[in-house]
């Protein structure tokens, strides 16, 4: 199909947003007429000679999907094609009172469905079970309900010997079974819009039809014995449900009206696994199986958007929750980016205020220690920038291969003042003969140094205070412990204690436990705290360390 | 070095540049500075009797600025705090003068108004001890009333007659206007209206109800 005429039919109906021309309104109307015409005369063939009555009826189902699709303007046409069809079947055997009956019956049962429909908001994409459901209880109350009272109506007034009843079921089966097939068809193809990109290549879909066509062909060919051609007609059902689980649901419509309308097409002829017995019994065992293809393809369609949807939703979720978790590092780093740099600011701009006081007041020698003071101030702040500027940049560390005892070492050395002055015991216990570590030496020293003052300020004012650090090696890398008999970490601030914000203290480290952990990170390694039992907190990393050829 | 008679600048911020900084600049203005790293420090150092006003970074390694502030309160301490911080944080401020902060300055501030706000706490601090001793002299006076004397200051301060007083007391109007000018001269009062400014003031007056 070219999409040029398509596109006439893309429904406007649905959603009133454009007017509908006449010519539209004209031509819609005529293929309408032409449609349900002509499977009305296809409906013919399945007339038993026993009782006029056809035992497929597609004809309701083209009338629901038009009117639905279009609105209620289309009416008139479905009307006029009823009578077309009556007489084209009855002829001049029923009276025109009669035949304004039966048209009145179709036009109210088509009306009411499609207002259901609309109403109850079915969608035309056949996106949910609701959907399937809606579309065939809808049509099976409304549409193919009133249709089949006044086809058996009808029937009933021309042939004395059927009684209504019977006559309404067999009408209604029939009404049924034509709109399962039909209305999907139209109702996809012209509500709503195929889906791209396809999910399968153009050959596989001829590949599917044409596979379809040929089994469908094969089975209601006649030339098979029933006993092979009855279980090959199930056949068709793998097909549709690969088409339901694979294609846009517009291809699992038609593949189902292929293969309904191939096996009813053999079976009204009397060929195929249904025409051994009377034509009645052998298509209402065919309906039956029809019913369940349809359903089957449907339902399978239907079940794989919802869950497609529903994984774009979770999709969606969890995109703006990763957006949101950038968002708030951002904000967290800016807050304390900002906290960072006023710090040193009010101290830089303190000192210089100060200054200037010392020079009012002529205290020339305490101007100059506060010119010092204000110099190293500056000078440490620098420091601080390119730190953070380091971190920024995320280039990874140009690491070496070193033993963790000459790490450990210099910044013991480098702390060693202030281990004195604070009166802390320091403790390292280095295993025998540990393997050299993969670091970059400055930023570990850095998260020692860090871990270390942290571990000092935690048993500040204790007697026998004491910082621990263990060094030790797995198969895999190094693990470094600090742990020291303080107070520990305060309850709930366990969690958030590596979070930008939560910096402890600044002494000009920087960011403290963050920037720590994001070195560590840097270099593959891990950076926790737990508290120890019977008191203080225990910080250790992991790095990793350098491949052990000399045991291999 | 400190004197618990001399008021002090109380001055904590857990970045040893910004207590150096800080502490140089009031020193520059004639204030005695005492710097801690943290709130332990603080509240080791002062109780309800130390004169002088605090300067409190927000945040602190041990206790948040305004955790502090309510554990001062709570501990009677009432010198003027003024808070400052480097985060800049609006809500917090709010919450801080809300509790009773006398200001809230974000680093990097001016010195002026440093300096300004400081020498508004220590006034403030005074204002308020000197209030506090005017109080405790006039409560100790009332202290010495004796039982009947202190009937009559109840009747005074209901706005009776020394008459009617006579007749709730079942004594003589005589005997009203002795104790009368007894208890006028224990609270160094100088007329009826002093008499009763003064015992208002008064914790154990000053919800008394007032008539006429």
């Amino acid at each position: 199909m070219s999409t040029a005429p398509l596109s006439l039919f893309r429904s406007s109906g649905l959603r009133q947003e454009h007017p509908e021309s006449l010519g539209d309104w004209l031509i819609r109307s005529i293929a309408l007429i032409a449609l349900y015409y002509a499977v009305g005369l296809w409906g013919v063939v399945f007339t038993p000679d026993s009782h006029g009555i056809p035992l497929v009826w597609p004809a309701t189902g083209v009338g629901l999907a038009f009117v639905y699709l279009y609105g209620y303007r289309l009416l008139p046409a479905l009307g006029l094609a009823t009578a077309l069809v009556l007489w084209r079947l009855s002829g001049e055997m029923m009276r025109v009172s009669e035949a304004l009956g039966v048209v009145l019956a179709t036009l109210a049962g088509v009306g009411l469905g499609a207002y259901a429909l609309r109403r109850l908001g079915f969608s035309a994409g056949i996106e949910r079970v609701r959907d399937v459901v809606l579309l065939f209880v809808i049509g099976g109350l409304s549409a193919s309900g009133l249709a089949a009272a006044a086809g058996a109506w009808g029937v009933a007034v021309n042939m004395d010997e059927l009684r209504f009843t019977d006559t309404w079921w067999l009408c209604w089966v029939a009404d049924l079974m034509g709109l399962m097939l039909v209305a999907p068809v139209l109702i996809t193809w012209f509500g709503s819009s195929l889906r791209r990109p396809l999910d399968v290549g153009i050959p596989t879909l001829v590949a599917l039809t044409a596979g379809l066509t040929l089994v469908a062909g094969l089975v209601y060919s006649g030339l098979l014995e029933t006993g092979i051609a009855m279980p090959l007609s199930y056949a068709v059902f793998p097909l549709v449900m690969l088409a339901a689980l694979r294609c846009p649901i517009q291809m699992t419509t038609t593949l189902t009206l292929v293969a309904g309308g191939i096996a009813l097409s053999g079976t009204g002829w009397g060929v195929g696994p249904f025409a051994d017995a009377e034509m009645e019994r052998s298509l209402l065992s065919l309906n039956a199986q029809l019913a369940l293809l349809v359903l089957t393809g449907l339902v399978l369609s239907a079940l794989r958007s919802e869950r497609e949807s529903a994984e774009a939703r979770a999709r969606q979720h969890l995109d703006e929750l990763a957006r949101a978790g950038r968002l708030s590092t951002l904000g967290e780093l800016s807050a304390s980016l900002a906290h960072e740099l006023n710090q040193p600011l009010c101290a830089l701009t303190s000192y210089t205020h100060a200054s200037r006081r010392l020079l009012e007041q002529q205290r020339f020698e305490a101007l100059g220690d506060a010119l010092a003071q204000l110099d190293a101030s500056a000078h440490r702040t620098a420091e601080t920038v390119r730190q953070m500027r380091a971190l920024a940049s995320g280039a990874s560390p140009e690491t070496v291969a070193i033993a963790p005892a000459e790490l450990i070492g210099s910044v013991l050395e480098l702390l060693k003042p202030d281990f004195r002055r604070r009166n802390v015991r320091v403790d390292t216990d280095l295993a025998e003969s540990l393997p050299l570590a993969i670091a970059a030496p400055v930023q570990i020293e850095q998260v020692l140094i860090n871990l270390l003052r942290n571990a000092m300020d935690a048993v500040e004012g204790r007697e026998r205070a004491r910082i621990r650090i263990a060094v030790s090696a797995s198969a895999e890398e190094i693990l470094i412990a600090v742990s020291d008999n303080g107070t520990g970490i305060p309850q709930g601030r366990l969690d958030s204690l590596f979070d930008a914000f939560a910096t402890w203290k600044s002494g000009g480290i920087g960011l403290g436990l963050s920037i720590s952990r994001s070195l560590v990170e840097a270099h593959g390694g891990q950076l926790t705290a737990t508290n120890l039992e019977g008191g203080g907190a225990r910080f250790s990393f992991t790095l990793p360390r350098e491949a052990h050829h000399a045991e291999s | 070095m400190p004197r618990a008679s001399q008021p002090q600048v109380y001055l904590v911020d857990d970045d040893p540049d910004v207590r150096a900084a800080v502490g140089l600049l009031l020193r520059t203005e004639n204030f005695q500075v005492c710097t801690f790293e943290n709130a332990r420090g603080l509240l080791d150092a002062v109780d309800e009797q130390t004169p002088g006003c605090a300067v409190l970074d927000v945040r602190l390694p041990d206790m948040d600025g305004l955790k502090l502030q309510r554990e001062m309160r709570r501990r009677g301490i009432r010198m003027p705090i003024i808070f400052i911080t480097g985060h800049g944080d609006i809500p917090m401020a709010v919450r801080a003068v809300n509790d009773g902060a006398l200001d809230f300055l974000e680093k990097p501030f001016r010195d002026d108004s440093l300096i300004e706000a400081v020498r508004h706490g220590l006034v403030t601090d005074e204002d308020q001890r000197a209030g506090a001793a005017e109080m405790m002299k006039v409560e100790q006076r009332l202290a010495t009333l004796t039982p009947r004397e202190r009937q009559v200051l109840e009747g005074l301060l209901d706005g009776k007659p020394n008459k009617l007083i006579a007749w709730d007391l079942e004594v003589s109007v005589r005997t009203v206007e002795i104790h009368r000018s007894n208890l006028m001269q224990k609270m160094g009062a100088k007329s009826a209206s002093h008499l009763a400014r003064l015992a208002l003031a008064c914790s154990d007056f000053r919800d008394y109800p007032v008539s006429g």
